[in-house]
């Protein structure tokens, strides 16, 4: 969806999910879009995880051993 | 652009004046904002500028770990602003919520006074020295720079300490979410709503939309909302009041066993779901909190320097010196930070120039929330917080002796309006439940029904602000568990190597089981308390969690040395040096003072002597208790012991690498050189 005000013109989509990215970011899941972008860009032909196996991938590193401490 | 700054500077200054000359009036909680802001805002543009332009040369063109392994999983260039609400939710927590609550008792000028200071010089030093030494590391932990830098037994060391910090955390922020709920049905119900909706969200990210955690966080915060609204339902029908009331050893045990299980469980299905949760909720209710205090803007009823800095206090014994600076650690000076600093961020940090900006910028941010914390526990008027946080051993268990103990310290309030607070809240009693959350419940109540809903929804506003806080330390305590764990498994392998699996089943249950004995051990002792476990618990946390500043800071200095950039190593040494000497006074008044509030030995001289007479002396009702309590003091005094001795052992490893480093013409430290083919594999 594209959106005109003061003359410039927003994606309003891609602003929503740019914000749902950052949003769940802060609560320590990358964004799923930018690592595939990111793996086609610097390394094509490698494997690339499926949403569900990337989110679980992320799941594990966070709360496995030596990652996700968050203070008292 | 100078002038605008002179002007800050003069602002805050105006606005410390006026809170510091107080007396007898009360002062606008907007003072205290505006002194805080002022300091805030001059720390950052002028103290962080010389440490990140001048003493550690920040390069913005230096590739930083996120660029160079860039994976698109742990090393992610990330956007400035989004990695400073990571690293912020990672920083804050219930810490600073409840150090400054506890701290109230001396009146709201020395804890406000520590939390600026400590946090310009200490605190946020320590965020962003440990955030540039893992970057220019790799991303790698506190534990493995020790290491590294300082050598394997310095290593060894540190991991002891932070093992025991870990237990020492766990315990009382399990106590304060027991001294919350014991006795309270609607607090109670909530809490057990959040593990059904738990299990709701991680069913539902795992397999109805996987990876949408903002959705289901969404449909959690729902479900918590109709929680808050039936727990209130319940706690008003008798027969399910009496179902949802539990004593206080019933929810000590709920609390091990919970732990217990939920890290035992695989992450997704309750822990993680919990996590992301909290996580929103922490960030929406501090935003909510600080709108609340500027909308309402309320008054200060707390004075500013009460009579108990004397040392004789009923919230915690002991002086302002050392103890206020080990009371308020979260909010002003963190160890922990050390931990969370050489975590995730460091491996997201797109550009070395914004260490600055997410490791002295999110510290500011944490110190701000003590500050609301402070104010709103002095909002409340000075009897009611005393009421809400001195033992009941101190003032009795009724209104009427509450009220004429308290009237008695100079506090003026009478049963009546204390009867008529619990039951704006929604309570039975607000009596003796130290521990700072329903103080800080209480006080955010006020602001928050004064800015929405009036005296209507205090009780709607209490029970939330409960909840708010039970939920998130409910969700250290799971993910502090596991990580408590992972620390044991990786000690214990050092002697035997099976131990390391981390994928036996057996292992993990021991190590787990393990962990939940030793903070259970504590949060029991600490439940069971006369004089309310806080009392105890508290101050043995806060020299724990200075004691890993002081190392972090020393480890700091260390490698300042060794860079050659020694000229600067003050910024380091002088906040590591005042944290060790208040530790070490901390930990020496808690094991030796003759004062039996303070000192463990004189405490078990007491009892020990009753024993000698045959006479039971409370809280002990049986001879088997009262050797329990002799046992309670010892281990008490054991692990102060271990702290001082880890703070000893790490200053002395410190002073042996300073000299070292003297010694060699060149730099010995260790940073990657990104410019130089990858030494290590890809992990």
């Amino acid at each position: 969806m594209i959106c005109r005000c003061f003359g410039r013109t927003f994606d309003v989509s891609q602003a929503a999910r740019s914000a749902r990215a950052a949003v769940e970011l802060v609560a320590g899941l990358p964004d799923y879009d930018r690592y595939v972008a990111h793996l086609r860009d610097t390394h094509p032909g490698e494997a690339v995880l499926s949403r569900e196996a990337f989110f679980r991938a992320r799941q594990d590193a966070r709360f496995g051993a030596g990652g996700g401490l968050r203070c008292c | 652009m100078k002038a605008l700054w002179a002007l800050v500077a003069l602002l805050g200054a105006a606005a410390l004046a006026v809170l510091a000359t107080s007396r007898g009036e009360t002062v606008n909680a907007l003072w205290l904002v505006t002194a805080a802001l002022c300091t805030y805002a001059l720390a950052y543009r002028f103290y962080s500028l010389f440490i990140a332009r001048r003493m550690l040369r920040l390069d913005a063109a230096r590739p930083t770990p996120a660029c160079v392994r860039n994976d698109g999983l742990d090393y992610v260039p990330t956007n400035k602003y989004v990695l400073f609400g990571h690293h912020f939710a990672a920083i804050a927590g219930a810490g600073p919520l409840v150090g400054p609550v506890l701290a109230a008792q001396m009146g709201f000028l020395p804890g406000t006074l520590w939390i600026l200071v400590g946090v310009v010089f200490a605190g946020a030093v320590q965020d962003m020295l440990i955030l540039f030494l893992s970057v220019r590391r790799d991303g790698r932990s506190l534990g493995d720079m020790i290491r590294t830098e300082m050598g394997p037994f310095a290593g060894i060391v540190a991991s002891i300490g932070i093992l025991a910090i870990m237990v020492i955390l766990l315990a009382v922020l399990a106590l304060v979410v027991v001294k919350a709920l014991a006795g309270s049905p609607w607090g109670s119900f909530t809490v057990f709503a959040t593990v059904p909706i738990a299990l709701l969200m991680g069913l539902y990210g795992r397999y109805v939309r996987p990876g949408r955690v903002l959705e289901m966080s969404v449909i959690g915060f729902v479900l918590l909302m109709v929680s808050l609204w039936l727990g209130g339902a319940v706690a008003a029908d008798p027969v399910w009041a009496a179902r949802f009331t539990f004593s206080g050893v019933t929810w000590a045990f709920m609390l091990m066993a919970y732990g217990f299980v939920a890290s035992v469980l695989p992450v997704w299905l309750i822990l993680a779901p919990r996590d992301y949760l909290s996580t929103f909720l922490k960030i929406g209710t501090i935003c909510a909190l600080a709108l609340g205090i500027a909308v309402v803007m309320p008054e200060l009823r707390m004075p500013a320097v009460s009579r108990f800095v004397d040392g004789t206090g009923p919230v915690f014994a002991g002086s302002v010196f050392p103890f206020l600076f080990i009371t308020i650690a979260c909010g002003s000076v963190s160890g922990f930070h050390a931990l969370v600093s050489s975590g995730t961020t460091p491996k997201m940090i797109g550009d070395e120039a914004q260490i600055r900006a997410i490791g002295y910028g999110a510290m500011l941010a944490e110190s701000m929330v003590a500050i609301m914390a402070l104010i709103a526990a002095c909002v409340l008027e000075p009897g009611a917080y005393f009421a809400m946080n001195a033992p009941a051993a101190l003032v009795g268990t009724t209104v009427e002796a509450a009220s004429s103990t308290i009237t008695g310290w100079g506090f003026p309030i009478s049963a009546a309006s204390l009867t008529q607070l619990a039951h704006d809240v929604g309570e039975h009693t607000i009596l003796a439940r130290a521990g700072g959350a329903p103080t800080l419940a209480v006080g955010m109540s006020r602001i928050l029904s004064g800015a929405l809903g009036g005296r209507a929804l205090m009780a709607f506003w209490y029970h939330f602000a409960i909840l708010f806080e039970a939920l998130f330390i409910l969700t250290t305590l799971d993910a502090g568990t596991r990580v408590a764990r992972f620390m044991i498994q990786d000690l214990a392998g050092l002697a035997v190597p099976a131990w390391r699996r981390t994928e036996s089943t057996l292992a993990n249950v021991a190590a787990t089981g393990l962990a939940v004995c030793a903070w259970g051990y504590f949060l029991y002792q600490g439940v069971v308390d006369p004089l309310g476990g806080i009392n105890t618990l508290w101050p043995l946390f806060g020299i724990s969690n200075q004691m890993l500043a002081a190392i972090a800071l020393t480890l700091a200095t260390v490698v300042l040395f060794k860079m050659k950039r020694q000229a600067y190593a003050a910024v380091a040494a002088a906040p590591a040096a005042w944290l060790a000497v208040c530790t070490l006074t901390a930990g020496w008044e808690k094991i030796f003072s003759p004062v039996p509030a303070i000192g463990f030995l004189s405490h078990a001289a007491r009892f020990a002597a009753a024993m000698a007479e045959g006479r039971v002396m409370a809280p002990a009702k049986t001879a088997a208790d009262m050797h329990q309590v002799l046992a309670n003091d010892y281990v008490d005094c054991a692990l102060t012991g271990l702290f001082m001795a880890v703070v000893v052992l790490m200053l002395g490893a410190g002073v042996a690498c300073i000299f070292q480093a003297l010694r060699d013409v060149r730099v010995t430290t260790h940073e990657d050189r990104h410019d130089l083919p990858l030494l290590r594999p890809n992990v």
